[in-house]
């Protein structure tokens, strides 16, 4: 495929994406000093969902957010509004600390924004959403303790606590986590159990203030399993033996009858500290009654890291996800990536701590600052063809340069166009030149010009690219 | 009897002093069993009855993570009943002891050895006994109690190439010679064997494997006091299986054909004192065996769960005649239920029941059913 067809393609993909993107409602902006008068319009007419987007705006700037939140229910409720509507819904249910309402929102704001950097933005805040929503039930879970005592656990369901670690080796204490996690991934690789995940049992952990001591303590990981509704626990320490060797014992408790189901022991070289936790896995699957097929066996087996430094780089990692220290988590699961690059679980991990790092260190009034792309400050519809251009813009520059630049590192040309001898008029009336990268650029590569066609279709047209 | 039964006490005592001798870090297992099979035949085959009794003991130490010891034995009966006769074959089998090195990850070395505490030297009522539930299609567990002191050694390698994993094996088995008959010192020396066995399995889906093997066997000849008596058929067998997890359950279909080519028996001719004047070649019967199976694990509540299998045997044997005597079929219906019971103690019960039929001598068919019943505790440590 030659560059110019390339070119086209993309441009074609970026005038669909236009054509989309023009589609989303946008309404006007609102201030809090319009409040009475937006009132006033939304009791005039009930139904008019940009009213009511706009007015719980103003009510979430002049920081009413129960308001707000009633009103864009409502609206979003009503089913076609814009973005904006679903964004500033999640930003008041996040001030009234209504995490599971103002995730959903979020989810909706996914669906219908149209602003690529707030998109982003929001998707990393949906992963804190989730934290503070595990915070949340963790809190309702001690709260509503006497009645989940009574509460059957679900079938089935399991949960690993972190271990308690024993010995004089204080450079092992990331593996109490590490190992657990890694059980954690491991019982999921067979259907047949439900597997609690480790930040759930974590953020519980925290809200129960469980020390470490409590790790192994059978009356303790019941409690801990009957607030996490699940039926069994498993508990466990390592021991160091001598210098290089390690032990594991553990159990598999059944919450309901706070008695141990099967015990776990196993001790080998600490080098070999995976076959350590693949054996105990296999242990609890066989106490649990539940047959591995040979792939999962396989895929169980083949869970684990090459490096020991990269495993207890990556435990650390876990335990400054666990502090809420995001920043030093990033550090610790890229130290864990570059020892180890075939580590998945800590690139999975990476990815999931900068989205919280990033989403804490976003505020919600930077996320409602930003919101206001989602508004039209000057009309209801923005014309399309200044959108169009902006587009355009960042995608011939990196067709060009073949790099990343932002877009304000060149200037392209919209003017005539010529097509290789083949000169034409777009439906607009246009004629354009070629589109060509101009400005300084010293450093950066030679600027190619790529000879394209363009036809744009102004909305309502009945035309297409 | 007694004398075998404590002969048999002995090596359980020995073989459970051998797990406890392993370094703390090792998993030991220790599994007791007490097995029954029986089948009834219809009037008219020759044997009505025949069953086996095993009360088995097996020993699994890992003495060190690269170094696996495995031991059994067993104490047996087994019993034919024909025209109200019981013949009984009964006593120590042979016991078996097996080490495997994990040289690497992908390779793997091994010693077995057949070490001769069975009954081997069986007297006429003895041999009718062995001749029958040494019948692949009937699948009795153990048929001449003792063959000899053998000693196999092997080796086994598995790569894994993109999707697919591949493992290649060879073993040789070495015989000694020993006394089959009692009250003569006449000696038998098996054959040697030669094994060599090709496999492959690929993963598919989230949970399924599919897997299929070939190995052929080749024997070198049997030899009665020096002279060659026997040259067993090559085998051949194919096998392959779909292992699949359907919910919370797991399932696996497999399949198994082995074929035994005709054999050669060497028959030296006398005269009327016993010379040797000549000898002669009778070739044996070559014979297929398929077997077919379904079995799965399912759960049952929240820590048990039920291994349901279902296994069909057919056996097609033809003499050089074109006759073909013992060829039939048998199914089997069963489940086994692991139990956990106390700590690390679990017990295995499991019950089968078989139906099917067998051609007799005549060439007419004849029905079987029978019974299976497993007891097995089992010991971790």
């Amino acid at each position: 495929m030659n560059r110019t067809s390339r070119t086209s393609r993309v441009l074609l993909f970026a005038g669909v994406s236009l054509l989309l993107g023009g589609c989303a409602k946008r309404v006007p902006d609102a201030t809090p000093d319009e409040i009475p008068a937006l009132q006033a319009a939304l009791a005039a007419s009930p139904e008019d969902t940009e009213v009511a987007t706009r007015l719980g705006v103003a009510l979430y700037r002049a920081g009413d957010y129960r308001a707000s939140r009633d009103i864009l229910s409502a609206a979003t409720a009503d089913g076609d509004v814009s973005g904006a509507a679903w964004l500033y819904l999640g930003l008041a249910n996040e001030g009234l600390e209504e995490w599971t309402p103002a995730r959903e929102a979020y989810q909706g704001y996914l669906d219908r924004g149209r602003d690529g950097p707030l998109l982003d933005e929001i998707q990393d805040r949906l992963r804190l959403m989730v934290r503070r929503e595990l915070e949340a039930q963790a809190a309702d879970a001690v709260a509503a303790e006497a009645r989940l005592s009574n509460t059957p656990p679900a079938p089935r369901s399991i949960a690993v606590l972190p271990f308690q670690l024993i010995g004089d080796a204080p450079e092992l204490d990331p593996l109490r986590v590490a190992l657990a996690d890694m059980m954690i991934t491991d019982l999921a690789v067979s259907n047949a159990l439900t597997v609690l995940e480790r930040t759930r049992i974590q953020t519980l952990l925290d809200e129960i203030a469980m020390t470490e001591a409590g790790l192994t303590d059978e009356a303790t990981g019941a409690r801990a399993g009957r607030l996490l509704q699940a039926e069994h626990v498993v508990q466990g320490a390592l021991t160091t033996v001598g210098s290089d060797a390690i032990r594991f014992d553990g159990d598999v408790l059944n919450t309901t009858r706070a008695a141990s189901a099967g015990q776990l022991e196993n001790q080998d070289q600490l080098a070999a500290i995976f076959d350590l936790e693949k054996a105990a896995v296999f242990q609890v699957l066989d106490v649990l009654g539940v047959e591995l097929t040979p792939a999962e066996r396989q895929a169980i087996d083949e869970n684990r890291s090459d490096n020991l430094l990269a495993f207890l780089a990556y435990g650390q990692g876990l335990q400054a996800v666990d502090r809420g220290d995001y920043a030093a988590a990033n550090g610790f699961f890229n130290q864990a990536m570059q020892l180890d690059p075939g580590f998945v679980a800590a690139q999975t991990q990476n990815s999931e701590s900068s989205s919280l790092q990033s989403a804490s260190e976003t505020s919600s009034d930077a996320i409602a600052d930003q919101g206001a792309s989602e508004m039209d400050t000057d009309a209801v519809s923005a014309p399309p063809e200044e959108s169009f251009a902006v587009s355009l813009e960042t995608t011939l520059v990196n067709v060009n340069n073949g790099v990343n630049p932002s877009p304000t590192s060149g200037q392209i040309d919209l003017g005539n166009t010529s097509t290789g001898g083949d000169d034409s008029e777009g439906s607009d009336g246009t004629t354009r030149e070629p589109v060509q990268e101009s400005g300084g650029s010293e450093g950066r590569a030679e600027p190619t010009t790529v000879r394209i066609k363009i036809t744009i279709t102004r909305p309502g047209s009945g035309g297409g690219l | 009897m007694r004398s075998a039964f404590m002969r048999f006490l002995a090596a359980a005592i020995a073989l459970v002093a051998v797990a406890g001798a392993g370094p703390v870090s090792a998993q030991q297992s220790v599994a007791i069993e007490t097995h029954f099979r029986g089948l009834r035949f219809d009037d008219g085959l020759g044997p009505d009855v025949a069953n086996v009794f095993l009360t088995p003991i097996a020993v699994r130490a890992d003495l060190t993570p690269r170094l696996i010891l495995d031991v059994y034995t067993a104490w047996g009966r087994g019993q034919v009943e024909q025209d109200d006769v019981v013949y009984e074959l009964s006593g120590l089998v042979d016991s078996r002891v097996r080490m495997n090195y994990r040289v690497r990850d992908w390779a793997s070395l091994s010693v077995a050895a057949n070490l001769p505490t069975g009954n081997s030297q069986h007297d006429g009522e003895e041999s009718v006994v062995a001749s029958v539930l040494s019948s692949d299609l009937l699948g009795f567990r153990e048929s001449t109690w003792g063959s000899g002191l053998g000693v196999t050694t092997g080796f086994a390698t598995a790569r894994r190439m993109g999707a697919w994993g591949i493992g290649l094996g060879a073993s040789y088995r070495l015989a000694a010679e020993f006394e089959p008959v009692a009250d003569t010192a006449i000696g038998y020396q098996p054959g040697n064997e030669m094994r060599i066995r090709a496999g492959v399995d690929r993963n598919f889906g989230e949970s399924g494997t599919v897997s299929a093997g070939v190995t052929f066997q080749d024997f070198s000849d049997d030899q009665l006091e020096g002279r060659n008596l026997f040259q067993a058929g090559r085998r051949v067998s194919v096998d392959a299986a779909v292992a699949f997890r359907a919910g919370g359950s797991t399932w696996t279909l497999s399949g198994l054909n082995v074929w035994r080519e005709n054999g050669d028996l060497f028959l030296d001719l006398v005269d009327a004192q016993g010379g040797i004047v000549g000898d002669t070649t009778l070739v044996t019967a070559k014979q297929r065996l398929t077997v077919t199976a379904l079995s799965g694990s399912v759960p049952l509540g929240s820590r048990y769960r039920i291994r349901p299998s279902v296994r069909l045997r057919v056996q097609d044997r033809e003499e050089v005649d074109g006759t073909t005597p013992g060829s039939g079929w048998l199914l089997g219906i069963g489940a086994d239920l692991p139990l956990r019971l106390y700590g690390n103690y679990d017990l295995f019960p499991a019950v089968r029941y078989m139906t099917g039929e067998v051609e007799g001598a005549s060439g007419d068919r004849y029905g079987m059913t029978g019974f299976t019943g497993t007891l097995t505790l089992r010991w971790r440590f």
